[in-house]
């Protein structure tokens, strides 16, 4: 704005005009360059992976001894493209193989199975009567590669993975954070992985619905076969309220009930879709993982014990 | 952002009105009310729910660009002489780079965990200044700060539940015989106990009946 407002004065561009004429050359050859490569941020000159590894350990409070950090942020892809180096260096088959680091798969494996086994612990704790298939569910969305991914890129993980891409892939993201719950529980112990599992990776639950995550297809079918195993009487819709039914924006209040008890309502622009929504109310009801349901107390898990009250 | 829009229908003056033609009086046509649309704005949001289970430092590496020589960066080198080791002692999770760069402004570069970088530039900062930017940078967060908006929320939501057309009516109506008077009453507020004016209307009503029949009679 300013450059066209001063372009025919004393202040504007034309008054060094081989000035205005060497940027203008300058800005398009940039243009031309397109936009620039990624690059690992290991290849600027602030980089002394050292103290990144000390800093990554005293992040977390966590006391990790380096050479596990080391290993544990090394992904296989790295290993792979160090022993293609070689090869192509002129060294022998045994030279190639002979490897300072080995990779994280080991360590991955380990703290996936950790943060599984503590994650499901938790929530059939909190949820007790949520049935296993929904724990299941929710357990495969926090482990799922978008979440932890997502999780370990917020944690910095990013810049520190050694991998043979400079933007790393989502695997590879996951495998160096579940690597380092592993390496937490090769350092110290196990309660000091699972309280970091706790901390970074249950704490994605916050401001989500559980009853989402898990998604039943067949709502009333799976509360009949609830009723059924209880030995109550069967579950029957029946309509509570109905407002502008000839009208664009009907709405039926359809509820459910086992005989004389009530189980649940619910809304609906159809009958059809109230009684589904109703069938969830219920299942959420019986299931105790309604809204009003206290969230789980993330502070607290610490000093929990959760083997006294496990199901069966 | 707002593009600026002209529609002119003639198509003589849409030749002249060329996008290299136009005037900067019809650039500067303000094509937005207020200084809210186009502003940026965003929710308060902490990384990854931090401080829920542990805090966690969210400055990742701290880099100071200084030059050896010129006065600007004076208080710099006097920061990195006296107080930079304390520094690093006590925040061990930062990672901390010294890059000196001759005859060039003293900058802070801050990394942070969220990916977000800040540059600072701390021309002639005396020691004290530069231990203030630094701790600046290290209490942050590292997004860029606007406006901030308002999000409602509640811990709590409400016990009685949302208004719905269907609240506070009775639940016993399929018991009822009808027509019912009590349901009758919900619907017409006026009908067993009318209002004053009712009452007026309805004696106004009542004597123009009679009226009427006196006359018809």
């Amino acid at each position: 704005m300013v450059r066209l407002l001063r372009l025919g004065t004393l202040h504007g561009p034309m008054q060094q005009p081989w000035r205005y004429k060497y940027l203008e050359a300058l800005y398009q050859r940039r243009l031309e360059a397109g936009p620039e490569q990624p690059r690992f941020r290991s290849a600027f000159t602030n980089w002394n992976y050292e103290a990144e590894l000390y800093a990554c350990t005293h992040r977390f409070g966590e006391n990790i001894h380096t050479d596990v950090l080391r290993r544990a942020l090394t992904d296989a892809s790295f290993m792979k493209q160090v022993v293609e180096q070689r090869a192509e260096a002129g060294l022998d088959q045994v030279e190639r193989s002979m490897l300072p680091v080995s990779d994280n798969e080991e360590l991955a494996r380990r703290g996936e199975e950790i943060a599984s086994h503590y994650i499901k612990q938790v929530l059939r704790y909190w949820y007790p009567k949520f049935p296993e298939e929904g724990i299941e569910a929710v357990t495969a969305f926090l482990l799922s590669e978008t979440t932890v991914a997502y999780i370990s890129e917020r944690l910095g993980f990013k810049t520190i993975i050694r991998c043979d891409t400079p933007v790393p892939r989502p695997a590879t993201m996951k495998n160096a954070l579940m690597a380092f719950i592993g390496a937490i529980n090769e350092s110290s112990d196990q309660q000091r992985a699972e309280a970091f599992t706790a901390d970074f990776i249950l704490t994605h639950l916050v401001g989500k619905d559980i009853n989402e995550i898990w998604h039943i297809s067949n709502p009333m079918g799976l509360l009949s076969k609830i009723l059924e195993a209880n030995g109550r009487q069967p579950a029957e819709s029946r309509l509570i309220w109905a407002t502008g039914v000839s009208s664009v924006l009907s709405t039926y209040v359809v509820g459910v009930y086992s005989g004389k008890e009530f189980l649940g309502k619910n809304y609906g622009n159809t009958i059809a879709l109230a009684e589904e929504m109703a069938a969830r109310d219920a299942l959420r009801r019986y299931f105790e993982t309604s809204e009003e349901r206290a969230p789980i107390p993330f502070d607290k898990l610490k000093h929990m014990n959760f083997t006294s009250r496990l199901k069966p | 952002m707002n593009v600026l829009i002209i529609s002119i229908r003639s198509s003589t003056i849409s030749q002249l009105l060329k996008p290299s033609c136009i005037s900067s009086s019809l650039l500067s046509l303000r094509q937005w009310h207020n200084f809210e649309e186009i502003t940026p704005a965003k929710y308060v949001k902490s990384n990854l729910q931090n401080g829920l289970g542990r805090y966690v430092c969210q400055l990742q590496r701290l880099t100071i660009k200084f030059c050896k020589e010129f006065r600007t960066s004076f208080g710099v080198r006097d920061y990195i002489e006296h107080d930079l080791v304390t520094f690093a002692k006590k925040y061990p999770m930062v990672a901390i780079y010294l890059q000196p760069r001759r005859h060039r402004t003293p900058t802070l570069t801050a990394e942070y965990l969220n990916g977000c970088e800040q540059n600072l530039k701390i021309t002639s900062c005396s020691r004290q200044q530069v231990n203030w930017w630094v701790h600046y940078l290290l209490t942050q967060q590292g997004d860029s700060t606007v406006r901030y908006l308002k999000q409602m929320h509640s811990d709590s939501p409400s016990t009685q539940g949302i208004w719905t057309p269907y609240t506070n009516k009775p639940l016993d109506r399929i018991l009822r015989t009808y027509p019912d008077d009590e349901l009758r009453e919900i619907e017409d507020p006026d009908y067993l106990y009318p209002s004053a004016t009712k009452q007026i209307q309805q004696l106004f009503d009542k004597q123009q009946q009679q009226e009427d029949e006196e006359k018809h009679v």
